[in-house]
């Protein structure tokens, strides 16, 4: 009997064995970015940007050259990276807290000034590392170590970001999408969209932006698929899945 | 040949002398002239200019940028500098070469646009977290402004380690004649350690996080070593007639060249005076400063600043108690009054000990 | 699961790395055949691992694989050509 390996680790992945809790999302997002770089080529091109959060380790996960960012200076870095090597392939990889919350004006400002680089954006609803504390993407009503009656407007809480939803609204921006990962369809469709985000980068049509609905069991005090139904049925009321923007639809 | 040229520019072009060619700036008084010149230049040269949306977000992509191995400054003046501390903390901590500038100005708080001394313990005692320490140097001219720009670029790819530009904004905004070095080779380092894409090589990671238990201690050593290294390597300083001076005025940057004209001065009345320049604030020159201590003919020093007095703490570390160090100094963007630094020059001549 | 197609008997079937699992079991309500669950056996790191314990119900569909934030998972496939009809 000849056996082929029709599902393996994709070359860009490490052997090491991830730090990530049981079911989080991280794990399955560190496998669907490093099968982009596998299919498009890029393994020896391709420079990542890990924040300060869960995935500030990401460098250990992936066989590439890695950078860590002060908490919610990806983008900046990656600015001055892209700047630098114009010719590499740069991302950033970056959770809530980081992005949303102390990063914000650099991911802004680095999305209105078109910077040929692509963010990927992992919205698990909750400061991870930190042990569970309100994010900006925490969901109005959400139980966290910081929000222990549960996230609310009245008390100047304030309401979950739609980052994906802001970004879009900037001209420079060429693709904008959320996705999530929570099943088999949902992974493909994330992994369509991060591969196109790159493609984008590849041909320098200009700035990508995916975020991703991932689960977080752990904080969320509830099992791994449980959690990804929550995803399915209350992440997504609030952030819409799909494309908010894409200058280049004929590009897949 | 030399021509007119404002501080803030000569900073600048020498810059792009040295082989910088990625900037990344913010506005803020008084080192525009920095920003605004880069902006035009860098262009020409094929070189990157970008307006950051802050001074946070502007010594970020300096680490990018240093992470990928090219030559990369930027500039600012006190509060920027403020804002930009975590970002140095972590371009020392993962021994990543660049150059900063630092054109102080009043202080603290929004403070004034005049030009000050007050960021000198933030410079040299380190304003971020952690230990660790940056190559400090402090020009008084506008030729030092060029000569020691194109020195930093070349220290820091020397020793991977962020090197400061530290002057006040006088020197930035004053106009006087300089030179530009003719066809100066910068010496461009091997960076086989940068992130360029892990073609043919295994991958480089640029991190500044060790969860395990020495990973950080192992960092912190390496720091030290190298700051040692830096020390018993080299030191930058002027003595300006202090080979039989009484009293030593001690100073960097404006108030220093206010001393040497006074030192001149007083000279010419008969008096034995002379001034010792700072020219590197980080190493500090201690030794010499406890050389001269123990030398017959010096009563004392005189260390003039515009601050409240913090420069005038190493010195005194360096003097300890063999010779008494006195303090003038004006603060919030106030220059040191020439009769006053005169008067108390002048009680130290006559023995008196303390003054001021 | 074998097939037995013209001239070729095809197999495919999981593998998984118990060292990796860390039992958070989003694989086995994934798999639509049933193929995966919990064993009874702890890793190193005491977590309960599952096991492929109908492998012969396996299509090679991969689902399993996909929605593993471990990369536990390995999927097979096993080609053997047999003497048959040969029109």
């Amino acid at each position: 009997m000849e056996l082929k390996l029709i599902f393996d680790k994709p070359k860009t992945m490490t052997d090491t064995k991830t730090h990530y809790c049981p079911g989080c999302g991280h794990g399955v997002l560190h496998r669907i970015v490093a099968e982009v770089i596998d299919e498009l080529g890029i393994k020896d091109r391709v420079i990542g940007i890990a924040p300060v959060g869960c995935a500030v380790t990401a460098y250990d996960y992936w066989d590439i050259d890695m950078c860590e960012a002060a908490h919610g200076r990806v983008a900046a870095v990656a600015t001055g990276l892209k700047r630098a090597r114009p010719d590499a392939i740069v991302f950033g990889y970056q959770g809530d807290g980081d992005l949303a919350a102390i990063g914000l004006a650099e991911t802004i400002h680095a999305a209105n000034r078109g910077e040929l680089i692509t963010i990927i954006f992992v919205n698990n609803a909750t400061y991870g590392m930190t042990g569970g504390q309100m994010a900006p993407t925490t969901l109005v009503g959400q139980v966290t170590k910081t929000s222990p009656k549960g996230r609310n407007p009245n008390n100047f809480e304030g309401y979950p970001l739609r980052v994906a939803e802001m970004i879009a609204m900037l001209e420079a921006p060429v693709y904008v999408e959320r996705c999530m990962v929570t099943s088999t369809e949902s992974v493909f469709n994330t992994k369509r969209a991060i591969k196109k985000a790159f493609t984008l980068q590849m041909q320098g049509k200009g700035y990508s932006f995916v975020e991703v609905l991932s689960g977080c069991p752990n904080e969320w005090h509830i099992n791994p698929v449980e959690a990804n139904r929550w995803i399915e049925e209350e992440m997504t009321k609030f952030f819409p899945l799909g494309v908010f923007k894409d200058k280049y639809p004929e590009i897949k | 040949m030399k021509e007119l040229i404002k501080g803030n520019e000569a900073l600048a072009e020498a810059a792009i002398i040295a082989g910088c060619r990625h900037y990344f700036g913010y506005p803020i008084t008084p080192q525009n002239e920095i920003t605004a010149y880069m902006a035009k230049r860098m262009p020409e040269v094929g070189g990157v200019f970008v307006q950051a949306e802050s001074e946070v977000a502007s010594i970020n992509m300096v680490f990018g940028a240093a992470a990928a191995g090219v030559r990369v400054m930027t500039t600012t003046s006190s509060p920027g500098f403020s804002l930009m501390q975590e970002g140095v903390s972590y371009l020392a901590a993962a021994h990543l070469p660049c150059v900063l500038a630092n054109i102080m100005r009043g202080g603290p708080g929004l403070g004034n646009i005049a030009g000050s001394q007050g960021d000198y313990f933030q410079a040299v005692k380190g304003g971020g977290h952690g230990d660790y320490r940056l190559i400090v140097l402090t020009p008084a001219y506008v030729q030092e402004m060029i000569d020691f720009t194109i020195l930093a670029f070349d220290l820091a790819d020397k020793y991977l380690i962020p090197v400061l530009i530290l002057t006040d904004g006088i020197v930035g905004q004053m106009v006087e004649p300089a030179e530009f070095p003719k066809d100066y080779k910068p010496n461009f380092y091997d960076k086989s350690w940068a992130l360029t894409g892990a073609k043919g090589r295994p991958k480089n990671v640029v991190r500044t996080l060790w969860l395990d238990d020495y990973g950080v201690e192992n960092n912190n050593i390496k720091l030290q070593q190298k700051y040692a290294r830096i020390k018993a390597e080299f030191v930058m300083y002027e003595e300006f007639m202090t080979e039989d001076a009484e009293v030593i005025l001690v100073a960097y940057g404006t108030p220093a060249r206010i001393c040497k004209a006074i030192t001149k001065k007083l000279r010419n009345e008969g008096y034995k005076v002379g001034t010792f320049r700072l020219q590197s604030a980080f190493p500090f020159p201690e030794y010499r400063l406890m050389e001269l201590a123990l030398e017959k003919h010096v009563k004392g020093f005189l260390v003039v600043e515009m601050s409240a007095g913090q420069m005038v703490e190493d010195v005194r570390l360096s003097v300890r108690d063999y010779k008494p160090v006195n303090f003038y100094g004006r603060m919030g963007g106030v220059l040191p009054e020439e009769r006053k630094i005169i008067e108390y020059t002048l009680d130290m001549l006559k023995g008196k000990v303390e003054v001021n | 699961m074998e097939k037995v197609l013209k001239n070729k008997i095809i197999q495919t079937f999981i593998e998984v790395e118990p060292e990796r699992c860390k039992g958070c079991l989003l694989c086995v309500y994934e798999c639509p055949e049933g193929v995966i669950d919990v064993s009874n056996k702890f890793n190193s790191k005491g977590w309960i691992y599952v096991e492929p314990l109908f492998n012969e119900k396996c299509t090679g569909c991969k689902k399993c694989a996909m929605v593993c934030p471990d990369l536990a998972i390995k999927v097979f496939l096993g080609q053997e050509v047999i003497a048959g009809p040969t029109d």
